[in-house]
C-alpha cells in the first residue's frame, strides 16, 4: 500500500490503491483438472427411463460413504438400441474434490451390485492414459535366460554341519556350525540388516529388513535373489513351501510416498497401485516378487484398526488357502494366488477367538486319497451358549466335529505335527470361580468320527507342547499351582522364578481284546523353575529352560528313552526318562535346537539383557561346545533345513546301521581337529618367533643407543643393591601387662 | 588382602626392589607396605585432596606423590618427612621418576582455563631443597594427556591422551616427535617394559594394547568386555594382567557378577585369555606387578588391595606351541 500519513490521506474510499493487496491475496484460479472424475464400468444396460433409478442406487449404496456427487455430475453415454435409447454399461460420476474420487474408486472397485454383477471402477485420467497405448500388440524383448543358483547348496556340505546367522552390533554374520572348533564364518557384512534377520521355512531364503523393505539372499554365492519393496516393514512370514510370502508394514501404504523415494527412475518398481494406498499386508509371490494382493489391517471390535497381531494370515498346509481372523466375527479364507475370497464371502463366526488349520493334508489309510483340508477354531461362552471347539472342512466348511465345553476361561489350540492329533488347552474356573485349572481335550483328528481323549489336570497347564514325531504322540506340559506370572521388567526379563512342574504323558494303547486307549502320565517333574519346554525336531529329547529369567539361567536336558531297561522292568515307559546334564547359562534369554537335533544354541540377547551377551553351543546331551562372548549380541537364528527325502525305510536302515557310519564321522572329525590343531600351533609358532626377532632387534637398538647416550653424558641408574638384604624380623611378644597408676 | 585405605583406591607401585609396596588413594594419605606380609610401614600425610599417583626413585629413598590439591610432594621415604611442595594451578594426575631418577615428570589436568601439561622437574637427592622452576613444560593438545611414561634412557617422554592418541614428546626441546592414533577412547594407563622400549596401554574402549616405545607402532591387542582401568605385564612369564569393570556409578545397578570386577590374564604373544582371578566387589582401578614377578597386587574401587602371590602351578605354566 502506498504510505499514507495524516497529511495525505484520500478523499475518499475508491482513490485508496488496493491493488498490492489485491496481488497478495488473490486466489489462484481454481484449475480445471479430471481428478475428481471417476469412471464406473460393468454397470447393467438400462434404457432412458430408469437412468435416474440407477444413479440414486449408485449414489445411496456404493458412494454414500465417499463423498457428494456434484450437482449434474452424472454422466451415461447412451447409444440406439433395440428398443430405443440404452446406456452404454458404463458412466463417468464426478466427484467435488480428487480425494472423494479416490474414496469412491475404493468404495466401487468390486463391489457386488445387484448379485452377480461386480463393478469396476477407474480414475478418468488413467482412461486418458490408456487410450493413447499403442492398438498394434509388440511383444516385449525376452529376457535372456539366467540360471538360478542352487538354493539349497548348503546340505551338501561335505561334513553335514547345519549353518545359522547371528546377528550383534550392526553386523549380521552367516556361520558353518562347528564342534571343536570356533564356527567358520561364510559371509559378514555390517548393517546387512536394519532390524533383524530370517531365514524362510525351508531354509533356501535368508530375509534382511531394511526401511524400503525386504531382501532375500541365498545360493552358494549369497547373492541378492528378490527384492520387495513395501517400506515400513515389520513382519515376514512365509507359507509353508516358501511359494508366498507376507509382509507387514508399520504404517499404511502411502503410494505416493513410495514412488517419490523411488524416483521416477525406478517407478517401475513400485509395486502399488492407489488400490494398495491405506492397506499395510501384501500376499507375494516369492519366487518372481510380483505383489498378489495387499490388504487392509482387519478391523477391531470398536472399528479401529485392530492391533497389528502377528502372523496376520495362516497358511494351510497346501497353499491353497490362506485365511485370517477378524476378531471376534469370523475368518476370511482366501484362495492362492488368485486371492480370491473362498465363495466370495467371509465365514461368520461370533465370537472366534483363536484358529489354527490343521499342518498336514491328511490322507485316507486305505485308499490314500487326499481328505480335505481341516480348520479348527474356538468360541467362548456367550450367555446361554456354552464355548465351543469346532473343526470344519476346507473348502467344503462342513464342520467336521464339535464339543461344548463349559466355564471356560481361556483355551488354545495346539496340533500335533503330523495333523493326526490336536489339543485343545483349555483354561477352566471351578464351580466357585475362584481358582482355575486346565482341561486338555486332545481330538484324535487322523480317525473316524474324531473321537475325544480329556486329560484333566488339578493345576493349571501354562505350556503345552508335543513331541514332533511321527510315530507315537507324546507331549509335555508346564504346569503351575499359581499361574500369575512373575514380575516382569521393560525389556521382558523376570524378576523372580516361578515354581513349576513338567509332566510327560503319551498316547498308549494296551490290551488284545477290548482295546484300552488313552493318554498316560508317564512321568512328572516337581520343583522346577523351568519357564520353557524345547522338544528336541527328532523328539526324544527335551529340555527344561529357564529362559529370560534375570536370577537364573538353568538348563535341564532329558533323555525321555534313556533308561529302558527300568522302563521294561516296571511297565511304566515314564520311568526311561532321565536327567542326562543340568547346565547354567547365566541370563539365557533364548535356546533353539539346530534343525538337526545334534545341537542345541542358547544365547542372551541385547534386546532383552545389557550384559553377558553372546551365544553358547551345547550338543544334544548337555555337552558345552563352544561360547563365544559378543558385545551387543542380539539375534541367533539356525538354518532351517527341508523334509528329509530318506523314506522312514530307509531311515530305519541308517538307524540300523549307525554305528558304522558313526566310526566313520568319527575320524573324520579327528582328522580334521587334527588338522585345526596344527595349524594353530604352527601359527602360534610363527607369532613366537616373530616376537623373538623383534626382541632381538630392539635389544641392539638399545645397546647402540646406550652407547650414545654414555657418550653424551648419560648416568646410567644405579643399580640397587644385588645381594639380598638379611631381615631381621622382630618379633614381639607381650608377656605381662600391668597397670600402674602413678600417684 | 591389604585394608588401609578408606575410599577407592588410585594407583598401586612397587618400589624396584620389589620389597615394598605404594598405594595411593582417594582419601588423602599415601601408604606404604610390606610387599611380603602387607604389614604398614607408614603413611604419607599432608595431602588436601584424592592423591592420584605416586612413585619412587630406584634405591627407595625419596617418594613424590601427585594430588588434586593441585600440588605434588616429595617425601622421605624412611621417615615419611615432607621435604618438598610443588604448586600447580591444577590437579597433579600421574608422577614418575626418570630412569636415572635426576628427573620426575608431573602431568597436569586441563581445568579451570589451566591447559593440560607434562612438567618435568629435576631432582637433587643430595638435599632436601628442590627447584620450584620446571625443566621442561610439555603442553600436549588437542586433547588433554591422561598419562605418561618415560621411555628408555629417559631420551623421550610418551604420553597418552583423553582422545586415545599417543605421542612421543622430547622433552629436552619440549617438542612433540611423534604422533600417533591408538585407542578408540581415552587412555587410561600406561607400563613400560623394563628397559622403556615398549609398553602396554588400557583404555576405555575395553582393549589394552601393547606398543613399540620408538616408532608407536601398535603389536599386539587383548581384547576385553569391559572398560580397562588398568593393565600390567608380568615379568617372568610371557602374559598381561588387565583390570577394569563398569562405571562406579554403575555398579550399585547390577549384581558383582555382570559387574566384571576380575583381573584378567592375558597370553602376551597370542593375545588370548588365559584365566582371571576374582575378589573384589568394585571395578579394579589399578594394577601392579612384583618386579620379581611372584606376585601382584590390584586395588579397586572397592577401598580394597589385593596381594595375590602365584603359586607353584603358575610357574610351571606353560602355553602349548
Amino acid at each position: 500500500m502506498a504510505a499514507y500519513t495524516f497529511d495525505n490521506l484520500p478523499a475518499s474510499e475508491e482513490e485508496i490503491d488496493y491493488s498490492d493487496l489485491e496481488r497478495t491475496f488473490a486466489v489462484p484460479e481454481q484449475e480445471e483438472t479430471l481428478e475428481n472424475v471417476i469412471v464406473v464400468d460393468n454397470l447393467p444396460v438400462v434404457d432412458t427411463s430408469k437412468v435416474e433409478k440407477l444413479f440414486k442406487t449408485l449414489t445411496s449404496k456404493v458412494f454414500k460413504k465417499a463423498g457428494k456427487v456434484k450437482d449434474n455430475g452424472f454422466h451415461m453415454p447412451m447409444q440406439e438400441g433395440a428398443g430405443g435409447p440404452e446406456s452404454k454399461g458404463y458412466a463417468f460420476v464426478e466427484f467435488e474434490t480428487a480425494a472423494q474420487a479416490q474414496a469412491a474408486i475404493r468404495a466401487a472397485n468390486g463391489h457386488a451390485f445387484g448379485g452377480s454383477r461386480v463393478l469396476r471402477a477407474n480414475p478418468f485420467m488413467e482412461v486418458e492414459k490408456y487410450t493413447e497405448v499403442d492398438d498394434e500388440y509388440r511383444a516385449p524383448p525376452a529376457e535372456p535366460f539366467e540360471e538360478r543358483e542352487h538354493l539349497r547348496s548348503w546340505l551338501m556340505d561335505d561334513f553335514g554341519r547345519d549353518q545359522f546367522a547371528t546377528y550383534a552390533r550392526e553386523e549380521l554374520g552367516v556361520y558353518w556350525s562347528e564342534t571343536a572348533q570356533p564356527a567358520e564364518q561364510i559371509k559378514s557384512r555390517p548393517n546387512w540388516t536394519e532390524s533383524h534377520v530370517q531365514w524362510s521355512p525351508l531354509g533356501s531364503y535368508m530375509c534382511t529388513f531394511h526401511w524400503q523393505g525386504l531382501v532375500l539372499w541365498g545360493g552358494p554365492s549369497w547373492s541378492k535373489l528378490m527384492r520387495f519393496v513395501h517400506p515400513n516393514i515389520r513382519f515376514a512370514d512365509f507359507s509353508p513351501s516358501e511359494r508366498y510370502l507376507v509382509t507387514m508394514s508399520s504404517k499404511p501404504i502411502d503410494v505416493e510416498a513410495v514412488g517419490a523415494r523411488l524416483g521416477p527412475d525406478a517407478a517401475h518398481q513400485n509395486p502399488f497401485t492407489t488400490a494398495d494406498e491405506g492397506n499395510s499386508v501384501c500376499v507375494w509371490d516369492a519366487r518372481t516378487g510380483a505383489m498378489l494382493r495387499s490388504f487392509p489391517l482387519p478391523a477391531g471390535a470398536d472399528g479401529s484398526p485392530a492391533g497389528a497381531a502377528w502372523p496376520q494370515f495362516k497358511w494351510s498346509p497346501s497353499e491353497k488357502y490362506l485365511a485370517r481372523m477378524t476378531y471376534g466375527t469370523g475368518i476370511s479364507i482366501y484362495e492362492a494366488p488368485s486371492m480370491g475370497l473362498l465363495d466370495k464371502k467371509s465365514l461368520k463366526v461370533e465370537g472366534v477367538q483363536e484358529f489354527a488349520w490343521c499342518p498336514r493334508v491328511l490322507k485316507e489309510p486305505r485308499t490314500g486319497a487326499e481328505r480335505p483340508e481341516m480348520m479348527a477354531y474356538w468360541t467362548p461362552e456367550e450367555g446361554n451358549l456354552p464355548a465351543r471347539v469346532s473343526l470344519m472342512a476346507i473348502p467344503s466348511r462342513e464342520i467336521v466335529r464339535t464339543k461344548n465345553l463349559f466355564n471356560v476361561f481361556a483355551a488354545s489350540l495346539h496340533w500335533h505335527p503330523s495333523g493326526k492329533m490336536m489339543c485343545v488347552r483349555v483354561q477352566r474356573f471351578t464351580k466357585s470361580k475362584k481358582s482355575r485349572f486346565t482341561n486338555l481335550e486332545i481330538f484324535r483328528t487322523g480317525e473316524k468320527e474324531v473321537p475325544v481323549d480329556v486329560v484333566e489336570l488339578k493345576d493349571s497347564a501354562v505350556a503345552f507342547d508335543w513331541e514332533p514325531t511321527e510315530t507315537g504322540f507324546r507331549f509335555a506340559i508346564l504346569h503351575t499351582d499359581d499361574p500369575t506370572p512373575p514380575q516382569v521388567n521393560s525389556t521382558g526379563m523376570a524378576m523372580t522364578t516361578a515354581k513349576t512342574s513338567v509332566s510327560l504323558y503319551s498316547f498308549e494303547r494296551k490290551g488284545k481284546l477290548v482295546q484300552k486307549e488313552g493318554f498316560q502320565l508317564l512321568k512328572t517333574l516337581e520343583n522346577k523353575s523351568t519357564t520353557s519346554l524345547r522338544w528336541s525336531p527328532h523328539g526324544r529329547y527335551v529340555i527344561l529352560a529357564t529362559l529370560r529369567t534375570a536370577t537364573n539361567g538353568t538348563i535341564e536336558f532329558y533323555d525321555t528313552d534313556f533308561d529302558q531297561a527300568a522302563a521294561a522292568k516296571s511297565g511304566n515307559p515314564g520311568d526311561a526318562i532321565t536327567l542326562v546334564a543340568s547346565v547354567e547359562h547365566y541370563g539365557v534369554t533364548d535356546l533353539e535346537w539346530d534343525p538337526s537335533g545334534r545341537f542345541v544354541a542358547t544365547w542372551v540377547s541385547s534386546w532383552r539383557h545389557s550384559s553377558e551377551n553372546g551365544y553358547t553351543l551345547w550338543d544334544f546331551r548337555g555337552q558345552e561346545l563352544q561360547h563365544s562372548a559378543v558385545e551387543d549380541f542380539k539375534q541367533f537364528v539356525w538354518r532351517p533345513r527341508p523334509e528329509p527325502l530318506l523314506s522312514e525305510e530307509q531311515r530305519r536302515l541308517v538307524r540300523r546301521d549307525l554305528k558304522a557310519y558313526s566310526k566313520e564321522f568319527d575320524e573324520l572329525d579327528e582328522r580334521r581337529l587334527h588338522a585345526a590343531d596344527a595349524e594353530l600351533m604352527s601359527q602360534r609358532r610363527r607369532l613366537v618367533s616373530e616376537w623373538e626377532s623383534w626382541r632381538q632387534q630392539v635389544g641392539e637398538f638399545l645397546t647402540s643407543e646406550t652407547d650414545e647416550a654414555l657418550a653424551a653424558g648419560y648416568k646410567l641408574p644405579i643399580a640397587s643393591d644385588t645381594e639380598d638384604l638379611v631381615v631381621d624380623e622382630v618379633v614381639e611378644e607381650i608377656i605381662d601387662e600391668k597397670e600402674e597408676i602413678v600417684g | 588382602m591389604l585394608q588401609g585405605h578408606e575410599r577407592a583406591l588410585t594407583q598401586i607401585k612397587y618400589n624396584s626392589d620389589g620389597d615394598l609396596l605404594m598405594t595411593v588413594s582417594k582419601d588423602k594419605v599415601a601408604n606404604l607396605w610390606y610387599a611380603h606380609n602387607g604389614e604398614r610401614v607408614g603413611t604419607y600425610e599432608g595431602h588436601q585432596g584424592t592423591l592420584w599417583s605416586i612413585d619412587c626413585n630406584k634405591p627407595t629413598t625419596l617418594i613424590v606423590t601427585g594430588s588434586a590439591d593441585n600440588t605434588a610432594r616429595l617425601w622421605h621415604a624412611e621417615t615419611g618427612r615432607q621435604l618438598h611442595v610443588w604448586e600447580f594451578p591444577t590437579a597433579v594426575k600421574r608422577v614418575e621418576f626418570s630412569h636415572d631418577d635426576r628427573y620426575v615428570l608431573m602431568v597436569t589436568e586441563e581445568r579451570m582455563g589451566h591447559k593440560s601439561a607434562i612438567h618435568v622437574f629435576a631432582i637433587d637427592s643430595s638435599s632436601p631443597v628442590q627447584s620450584n622452576e620446571p625443566v621442561a613444560v610439555i603442553r600436549p593438545s588437542p586433547s588433554k594427556a591422561t598419562v605418561a611414561a618415560w621411555t628408555y634412557l629417559d631420551k623421550h617422554i610418551v604420553a597418552g591422551h583423553e582422545d586415545g592418541s599417543l605421542a612421543l614428546y622430547d622433552w629436552r626441546y619440549e617438542e612433540m616427535v611423534q604422533r600417533a592414533p591408538a585407542h578408540e577412547a581415552s587412555i587410561t594407563d600406561m607400563q613400560m617394559w623394563k628397559d622403556g622400549t615398549y609398553f602396554i596401554t588400557s583404555s576405555r574402549d575395553k582393549t589394552a594394547r601393547l606398543f613399540e616405545t620408538s616408532t608407536l607402532n601398535p603389536l599386539k591387542m587383548y581384547k576385553a568386555d569391559t572398560s580397562l582401568n588398568s593393565a600390567a605385564m608380568t615379568p617372568t612369564q610371557e602374559l598381561v594382567i588387565l583390570g577394569g569393570g563398569q562405571a562406579a556409578s554403575e555398579v550399585t545397578t547390577t549384581s558383582s557378577r555382570q559387574g566384571k570386577f576380575e583381573s584378567r590374564f592375558y597370553h602376551k604373544i597370542f593375545e588370548d585369555e588365559v584365566g582371571r582371578v576374582k575378589g573384589h566387589f568394585g571395578p579394579i582401578n589399578t594394577i601392579a606387578v612384583q618386579p620379581d614377578g611372584r606376585a601382584y597386587a590390584s586395588g579397586s574401587e572397592d577401598g580394597y588391595v589385593r596381594v595375590h602371590h602365584f603359586d607353584a602351578d603358575y610357574f610351571k605354566f606353560k602355553y602349548d606351541y
